[in-house]
């Protein structure tokens, strides 16, 4: 058990430095080796922690006070599973797209290097040690929209000063919460936090450097250039991956460590800012010019339901983490697909779709799956998160929610049809289909199918979920 | 009042200047001198809190301080790095989104990108070392390989 939350982290990281060090085949190996090696750390610690409930590692035997803990239950343990499953498939699809190509030289480095830092994210017990995990996943995620210059390079920049800003008010909080208790391990903050106003500061200025990182609206401005302009499977990774770790930061502190001090009114804020990005994402989902952009203003606007748990607590927790699963799945499938188009087409104009299903069938198919999960089409994951956060709306009357997640439902129907639609129309098969065209169309479908799949495994995932209770009560 | 809130109250005015710095200034080198004042606050404020006369202080933060100076150096680096890059490819040290409008430092439609902006101050001392290829630039170009 111990073993395996040191080798999560471990082997990406490793595998991240020898991509960067090594040439020729032998990087290429090594590259295998990491992904390989670092799902099935993570495949293992996800069953050990199904099967014995969260557990502590004290790293190099130093106890919590002035050592740093990891700490890997239920919620770690979802959330590495997703990070594993996308990142698996993410990484298969990288090796097609990038095949032959010089701009593929950054991304194995970075990326390897983004999933170490996610998974201390994921594990850490520690405050500081989360701002240093940040930290890594910023600098790592900025490189790679940057890496493929022009628009990207100053979306990139955009990025870069946004997610250090966020992180900075981040470290604000940790510093007050030291400066209150003397302590950064989450547990000891949790015990040790009185009913202080330092405490509650320490939360807004926490919660405001997460919500920036997460791009929830009005602090989405950023994320749509970064992520459209970036290379197909960065922005798979960014969309899929990274918007989740600042959100299960949040989350985490959330429950874990101000749970006395999170006060109705930051809650509901929370809410109301989920509903206005459902609302504005998808309606600017409705009317962007290019699939990327598209698929980029929807991620504006699925965040937004993951902010709905915040006033709605309860079973809406478990629902909305299903939701980020099921979103992470989608997402990276549809940026996958959006990619497949640019390479095939040479551009990802919605307005010249017509027939290009013909071209990518697969692709275009894994398309709707997505969108099936995106949209909340049962059975699929997006539709149990959404029931989850639905039912949960219900039990406290809350009409705005269970107003607005129907209508972001429209309204993601709404965009996911925009791209389908014509190109289903006149299909046309193309002169001369690329030799990696299938290769860009199986990974992407794979992705789909899953987002589907998680349409039959609530109760797994719940049981997983309850693992150590992260979210109060039993487990 | 004690020099730990004196301290403080330092860390959180310049906090507040530097937030204000990093969203409303326009060249990105003031934005991120702004972060490393937002950085500075940060540590100022945890050195103040590891003072707990009259015991000796207490030396956790100085070693969380350490790490925070560690990674604002990295990113510091990293993220000059990208703005030469990006006055390189663009000739303006201003995000298109900053930029005023009509002003020196807005796009030019059509490849004009390699003009000075306002973020091109240091052009007129050491214009003559730029590479000529590049015209006025006197950055030198993107890393090659």
């Amino acid at each position: 058990m111990a073993w395996a939350a040191a080798w999560v982290i471990a082997i990406p990281c490793v595998a991240g430095a020898l991509a960067f060090a090594l040439r020729g085949a032998l990087r290429g190996l090594f590259i295998a080796l990491g992904v390989a090696g670092a799902t099935a750390a993570a495949a293992a610690l996800v069953v050990f922690v199904a099967r014995d409930g969260a557990r502590d590692l004290a790293l190099g035997g130093w106890l919590a006070p002035l050592g740093i803990r990891l700490r890997a239950d239920g919620l770690s343990a979802f959330f590495i599973a997703l990070q594993a499953g996308v990142g698996a498939i993410v990484s298969g699809y990288a090796a097609g797209y990038f095949a032959g190509d010089r701009e593929g030289k950054a991304f194995w480095p970075l990326w390897l290097t983004l999933w170490a830092g996610l998974c201390g994210l994921y594990l850490t017990g520690d405050l500081f040690n989360a701002y240093v995990a940040l930290e890594l996943i910023g600098v790592t995620a900025v490189g790679l929209v940057a890496a493929s210059g022009g628009a990207a390079l100053v979306a990139g920049l955009r990025y870069l000063i946004v997610t250090l800003t966020g992180s900075l008010l981040y470290l604000a909080g940790v510093a007050l919460v030291y400066a209150e208790i003397g302590a950064v391990d989450m547990e000891a903050a949790a015990q040790g936090l009185g009913p202080s106003p330092v405490a509650h500061v320490a939360l807004a200025l926490m919660a405001a450097g997460l919500l920036l990182k997460t791009a929830v609206f009005p602090m989405h401005f950023w994320l749509p250039p970064a992520h459209a302009n970036a290379a197909a499977p960065a922005s798979a990774i960014l969309s899929g991956l990274v918007i989740k770790g600042s959100f299960y930061l949040l989350v985490r502190i959330w429950n874990d460590v101000f749970s006395a001090h999170a006060d109705d009114m930051l809650a509901e804020l929370m809410g109301v800012l989920g509903v206005a990005a459902v609302i504005w994402g998808s309606a600017q989902a409705i009317v962007a010019a290019r699939v990327k952009m598209l698929v980029a203003y929807s991620t504006v606007a699925q965040v937004g339901y993951l902010l709905m748990a915040f006033p709605l607590g309860g079973d809406a927790w478990p629902g909305a983490m299903y939701f980020a699963a099921a979103h992470g799945l989608a997402k990276a499938a549809m940026f996958a697909v959006a990619g497949a188009i640019a390479r095939e087409l040479g551009h990802d104009d919605i307005a010249k779709l017509g027939g290009a299903a013909g071209t990518l069938p697969a692709g275009f198919f894994a398309f709707a799956l997505a969108g099936v999960s995106l949209i909340g089409l049962p059975p699929s994951g997006g539709f149990l998160g959404k029931w989850l956060l639905l039912s949960a709306a219900a039990d406290h009357d809350h009409m705005l929610y269970l107003a607005a997640i129907p209508a972001g439902t429209l309204m993601a129907a709404g965009y996911v049809f925009r791209v389908i639609a014509p190109a289903l129309a006149e299909l046309r098969r193309a002169p001369r289909p690329s030799p990696w065209r299938l290769w860009r169309e199986a990974p992407p479908l794979v992705l789909a199918l899953a987002a589907l799949a998680l349409g039959f495994s609530l109760s797994p995932a719940l049981v997983l979920l309850s693992r150590g209770a992260p979210f109060g009560g039993g487990g | 009042m004690s020099s730990v809130e004196i301290y403080g109250a330092a860390a959180a005015l310049s906090f507040g200047l530097a937030v204000y710095g990093a969203i409303a200034a326009r060249p990105v080198i003031h934005k991120l001198v702004s972060l490393n004042v937002m950085g500075a606050s940060v540590f100022l404020l945890l050195v103040a809190a590891s003072a707990r006369p009259p015991a000796a202080p207490d030396p956790v933060p100085h070693a969380m301080v350490i790490t925070g100076i560690v990674v604002t150096v990295a990113a510091t680096g990293y993220a000059v790095a990208l703005i030469r890059r990006m006055e390189w490819e663009r000739g303006s040290g201003v995000l298109p989104e900053d930029a005023a409008p009509g002003g020196a430092a807005s796009e030019q439609p059509g490849g004009g990108g390699r003009e000075r902006g306002e973020g091109g101050a240091p052009e007129a001392e050491n214009a003559a070392e730029g590479p000529t290829e590049e015209g006025r630039s006197p950055w030198p170009g993107p890393p090659r390989g």
